[in-house]
């Protein structure tokens, strides 16, 4: 039964070398073809996303003209309110004025205050973002954290007490973790400052650079008010963290877990490899699903903030968006999706170059 | 008689999965001498991949080793090393060769670099360029033209046999005395497969290395093994010389897989019947509902009986062939 075969050294195997063996595949010839194909991309994605907007708040139904005149207001008084709000044109005509308007960087004005809406953003944006990215931050330690030591223990008591640690706060809505966070840090310990605003009320904030609070005081030298910012933003930031970190750990867990669990991994413990090395091996396997879903927690939560913002008195970009809608308020409510929707893709397109250029089995293009 | 390289005795593995409990592998005993190649033979789903995670403590969470022992010469017994001794036995005295090449490779680091991790797990202190050229002289080793290009390269980059070949070349690189290969080319292109079992028996046999190796391919087994064993249904059916159990099988289902020899490199799954389901734990012989000649005996569970020729076989033809004859 033992046909004879030729001997080992005739048979090598050349047919398939590396294609591309030892091209540097992380150069920077690379990674400007992966962010330029990228961001062309996402400016085609912003554009569909502004029109998309413009179309479902104009087609909502509901009349806004009605909901600011008020009940009591007169077939005139209404007419003469659409013809200042620019209502009684064809949508097509306020298509073409919207996105005239926004490409010199007029969003409008608010219907109620006649604020700019740029202004708006402007002034608001950065206690959002402070807001949502420390958040994150938090999130993202403290869900890999608990999300890779449940994947190592998984099935074990270990993993099961983190695991039910990450269902519990799962389960409870943000906005009530947030008053439970009130009544224990500023009520009964006394340690969280009144959760109103993002400083003291009797404090002045320092004068605008950045627009962030924290970081002008530090600019002006006012170390009071920057620490005041900071406790601020204890709670709030809490929060969004323990609820974000619960469902970036659930992700954590398996992606790791499974990781953990990969042919790769267990053959790197069959060759004996030190146990930090095949952590190592897993965690760079598990790094891009991570990553990928470490946006979508981001995007969720700059989504999702408005409701934490309202229970701590923010005054951010989501409490604004909020009653915008509330009022039909359009251009306000546009120029939010305008913001969140710039976040969301500009946090995708980062997230997509970084997979691409950790994973060398992804090509760019 | 120097003790063998790898004792195992007794070995069972249970596997727990959704309600119920497979009973992967089940008082499994073979050896392996110093130097030795043995060839475990028996179709897909028998338990042989489970045997040798068991042995090299690569089982998942969800099995455990209720009874066994796997003792190693000079290393003690496998199936109770604490972890650090484990790591150091790992890679360093037992190389292993995994069934899917693809899976095992890391896929974001350059080859070079996991090279070198091996290396220097086991010899602290070695520098880059002194792993890559004992990877380099290797990967020539088992017949890869162009060493460095590899090295520079990423896993998804080969082909199945190249990959296969990498992989190989690492759990020879730190030149350990015994080699564990888990059905090396399964999911290879069937002219590579031929070519890989050759280099690897060929390379292991060239430095007197020790091998244990899972295969579907007889001839294989029949040119380099010196004894092989047959497993059916987590069992040990059947263990000797090459050359005395493939001449004259004695199992029943040794006979029945040798009857049904395919093309080289085909997998044995074309014997009539199908293996039984592990999750029930059969009072009987298991391969009885398959077996031409069973008989009323069969209904109590053969015991492996070595017959003093350094063969040994679980079936009950062994001891009453007039009974069996007269039926
Ligand atoms: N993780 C697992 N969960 C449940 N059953 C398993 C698992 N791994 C293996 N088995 C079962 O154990 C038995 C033996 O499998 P395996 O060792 O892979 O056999 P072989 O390598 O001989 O093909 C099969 O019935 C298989 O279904
Ligand atoms: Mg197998």
């Amino acid at each position: 039964m033992s046909t004879a075969t030729p001997p080992e050294t005739t048979a090598r195997d050349d047919s398939a070398v590396p294609e591309s063996s030892g091209m540097a595949s992380r150069s920077p010839a690379r990674l400007v073809k992966l962010v330029g194909s990228r961001l062309l991309f996402a400016v085609v994605a912003l554009f569909a996303v502004v029109t998309l907007s413009f179309l479902l708040v104009s087609l909502t139904p509901g009349d806004p003209v009605q909901v600011i005149a008020g009940d009591l207001a007169t077939e005139e008084q209404l007419d003469a309110l659409r013809t200042e709000l620019g209502l009684d044109q064809s949508l097509w005509a306020r298509y073409v004025d919207y996105i005239g308007a926004l490409l010199s960087g007029d969003l409008g004005t608010s219907y109620y205050t006649s604020t700019s809406v740029a202004g708006e953003i402007a002034d608001r944006l950065p206690a959002t973002l402070t807001l949502t990215v420390l958040s994150m931050a938090l999130a993202v330690i403290i869900g890999i954290a608990v999300g890779a030591a449940a994947g190592y223990f998984r099935s074990r008591w270990q993993d099961r007490i983190l695991n039910s640690g990450v269902g519990f706060f799962q389960s409870i809505p943000d906005f009530f973790l947030g008053l439970v966070l009130i009544y224990a840090g500023f009520f009964l310990l006394g340690w969280a400052p009144a959760p109103v605003g993002q400083l003291d009320i009797i404090q002045l904030p320092p004068p605008s650079v950045t627009g962030f609070i924290t970081i002008d005081a530090i600019i002006a030298g006012q170390w009071s008010v920057a620490a005041s910012s900071l406790g601020h933003l204890v709670l709030p930031v809490l929060t969004l963290a323990l609820v974000y970190a619960a469902s970036f750990a659930r992700i954590a867990r398996s992606s790791i877990g499974s990781a953990l669990n990969s042919q790769q991994v267990q053959y790197a413990r069959a060759l004996g490899l030190r146990e930090r090395t095949v952590l190592r091996y897993a965690l760079v396997e598990a790094r891009s699903s991570v990553l990928t879903y470490g946006g979508i927690v981001f995007v969720t939560l700059f989504g999702g903030v408005a409701i934490v913002e309202t229970v701590f008195a923010w005054e951010g970009l989501g409490q604004w968006a909020l009653d915008g809608i509330l009022g039909m308020d359009i251009p306000v409510v546009q120029g939010f999706v305008l913001v969140a929707g710039a976040i969301t893709l500009t946090v995708y397109t980062l997230v997509d170059i970084a997979v691409a250029w950790l994973d060398p089995r992804i090509s760019h293009g | 008689m120097a003790p063998p390289l790898l004792s195992v005795r007794d070995l069972s593995v249970r596997i727990r999965s959704g309600e119920s409990i497979v009973h992967a592998v089940n008082d499994v005993s073979l050896d392996v001498e110093e130097g030795e190649i043995v060839g475990v033979v028996g179709e897909s789903g028998c338990g042989k991949s489970t045997m040798v995670k068991a042995v090299l403590r690569l089982l998942a969470p969800e099995a455990e080793v209720p009874s066994g022992s796997a003792v190693l010469a000079g290393s003690g017994d496998l199936l109770a090393l604490d972890h650090k001794r484990l790591r150091q036995v790992r890679g360093a005295h037992v190389g292993y060769v995994s069934q899917n090449p693809f899976g095992a490779l890391n896929p974001i680091y350059r080859l070079d670099r996991q090279f070198h991790n091996l290396v220097a797990a086991h010899r602290k202190g070695t520098s880059r360029g002194e792993s890559r050229r004992m990877a380099a002289k290797m990967l020539d080793a088992v017949g890869i033209a162009g060493p460095d290009r590899v090295l520079d390269g990423y896993a998804h980059q080969l082909s199945g046999g190249m990959a296969q070949r990498v992989v190989i070349a690492m759990s020879f690189l730190l030149d350990p005395r015994l080699v564990i290969a888990d059905e090396p080319t399964t999911g290879l292109d069937v002219t590579v497969q031929r070519q890989i079992l050759d280099m690897v028996a060929e390379l292991a046999r060239a430095d007197g290395r020790a091998m244990l190796l899972v295969t579907h391919d007889l001839g294989v087994v029949a040119q380099y093994c010196r004894r092989v064993v047959v497993m059916y249904a987590g069992r040990v059916v059947e263990s000797g010389p090459v050359a005395d159990v493939f001449t004259s099988p004695r199992h029943p289902y040794t006979q029945a897989l040798l009857g049904a020899v395919p093309r080289p490199g085909q997998p044995l799954e074309r014997l009539p019947g199908a293996v039984p389901d592990l999750r029930v734990l059969s009072e009987g012989c298991a391969f009885a509902p398959r077996c031409r000649s069973a008989f009323d005996a069969c209904s109590v569970r053969p015991e492996p009986t070595p017959g003093g020729d350094g063969r040994t076989v679980a079936c009950h033809l062994e001891k009453e062939p007039a009974d069996a004859a007269a039926r």
